[in-house]
């Protein structure tokens, strides 16, 4: 692969790919690790992809394999217990003022356990059909619709648990 | 279509690229769904709230921004080199011939390069990750052992007792650091899911000596390794060592 054929590639896709690691990971020290690691090994390996359309979901496919590996390797465990959380301030909100109830949105969805996390964040940030979710995350196709079902009520009733006095956005009808 | 099922697809739904989509890319029933909720207020309250929640989630992903540095950072660490021009391609490929001519011996053997700790290692995420190419019912083992010879698998496999009861079996043939690997999955009903790693002896790294099995915890996943024949075998459950024992 040409230099600048990899440059276009990771300016195309490291944002996204760090946003995934960020929703795996909860941390964005391990997710710049992560998102870094997947092109190292991409560079050594992507001559292999003929067709670069499927290059994106190498990608993200490796990524959360990495993920996988490194989570097993550090014997972490995901814990429902939101007091055990790695949440991390300082995501680095863009230039546009954040809102609160993106904040709250944000906090809710990484409070969520790895496979709710993992599903809805490749639902949400990735233009990926059903196929390519279930081939990511390596789960029937059958599973992506139910476990998206139960992912998005399991975010619902963190969001309902949250602050009242959210001012807009998602708890305003409530 | 009931309000459950309508809301499970519609839970699924992205307006603007799934009314797009077609075959197995497409939702079932999504024309049926999105029609229920003209009739169907409480549904339409519901998918209101939804669609907000996922508007909200979509812009709060925006608003994570990689670090300043991260592409650089990629950049500086994957080292891209040029890709040679045709000429010097074809005289590095004519070059590869010649070297491959006069070592041929040891470039032809293979050297595995899956050790048993390394496939251990990974055995707790890939029992919650694989996938199933075929499940059979109670008592057909034939099948999944035709199946297997189909598609390349270890159909010649020798189950340990406590397995050959089990409720029903699935399997799949998959590729695990390059290396060909069987996994077969057994439901033991109250005794919960037990699976069964094979790999050709010869492609691993220091495979289990023999028939009398190697027992390791691995978190909460207990896993015992032996070798018969041609084959090297990892069974794994959730649990402790004893309960594995049991099954052998």
């Amino acid at each position: 692969m040409e230099p600048h054929e990899f440059e276009h590639l990771v300016e195309a896709h490291y944002g996204d790919l760090y946003r995934f690691a960020v929703s795996l990971t909860r941390n964005p020290d391990e997710a710049c690790d992560l998102t870094q690691q997947v092109f190292v090994t991409f560079a050594r390996k992507g001559d292999k992809i003929r067709d670069r359309s499927k290059c994106r979901s190498w990608l993200f496919t490796s990524l959360y394999r990495d993920f996988l590996r490194q989570k097993e390797r550090s014997k972490r465990v995901t814990s429902m217990d939101e007091d055990g959380l790695e949440l991390c301030a300082g995501f680095n909100p863009s230039e546009a003022a954040p809102t609160v109830a993106h904040h709250e949105a944000r906090e809710a969805l990484f409070s969520l356990d790895e496979a709710h996390r993992s599903i809805l964040s490749l639902f949400y940030l990735d233009d990926c059909s059903y196929k390519e979710i279930a081939a990511r995350l390596n789960v029937p196709m059958g599973t992506v619709m139910s476990r998206i079902s139960r992912a998005k009520a399991a975010l619902r009733a963190r969001l309902q648990v949250g602050p009242q006095e959210s001012p807009e956005g998602i708890n305003s009808n409530r | 279509m009931d309000t459950t099922e309508a809301k499970l697809i519609l839970s699924a739904y992205r307006p603007g690229r799934d009314d797009q989509a077609t075959g197995d890319d497409s939702l079932p029933d999504l024309g049926e769904a999105l029609a229920s909720l003209e009739t169907n207020p409480e549904l339409a309250r519901w998918f209101a709230d939804q669609s907000e929640m996922d508007e909200t989630l979509r812009a709060a992903f925006e608003e994570i921004s990689p670090p300043p540095d991260l592409r650089e950072r990629i950049l500086a660490s994957s080292k891209i080199t040029p890709f040679p021009s045709r000429a010097t391609r074809l005289w590095l490929a004519a070059a590869a011939c010649v070297l491959l001519g006069l070592s041929l011996f040891p470039i032809l053997s293979r050297q595995p390069s899956l050790s048993p700790a390394s496939l251990e290692a990974q055995i707790p995420g890939l029992n919650a990750l694989h996938h199933h190419d075929l499940a059979s019912k109670p008592g057909q083992l034939e099948s999944i052992r035709t199946w297997l010879t189909a598609h390349g698998g270890a159909a010649d496999f020798h189950l340990p007792s406590g397995l050959t009861q089990s409720q029903g079996v699935a399997c799949e043939v998959t590729t695990i650091d390059e290396t060909k690997v069987t996994i077969l999955c057994f439901h033991l009903g109250d005794q919960g899911v037990a699976h069964l790693y094979i790999v050709n002896r010869s492609d691993l790294k220091n495979p289990p000596g023999g028939l009398d099995p190697t027992f390791r915890q691995r978190g909460g996943t207990a896993i015992a390794s032996w070798s018969q024949d041609d084959r090297s075998y990892f069974l794994s459950k959730p649990g402790d060592i004893g309960e594995l024992r049991q099954l052998l």
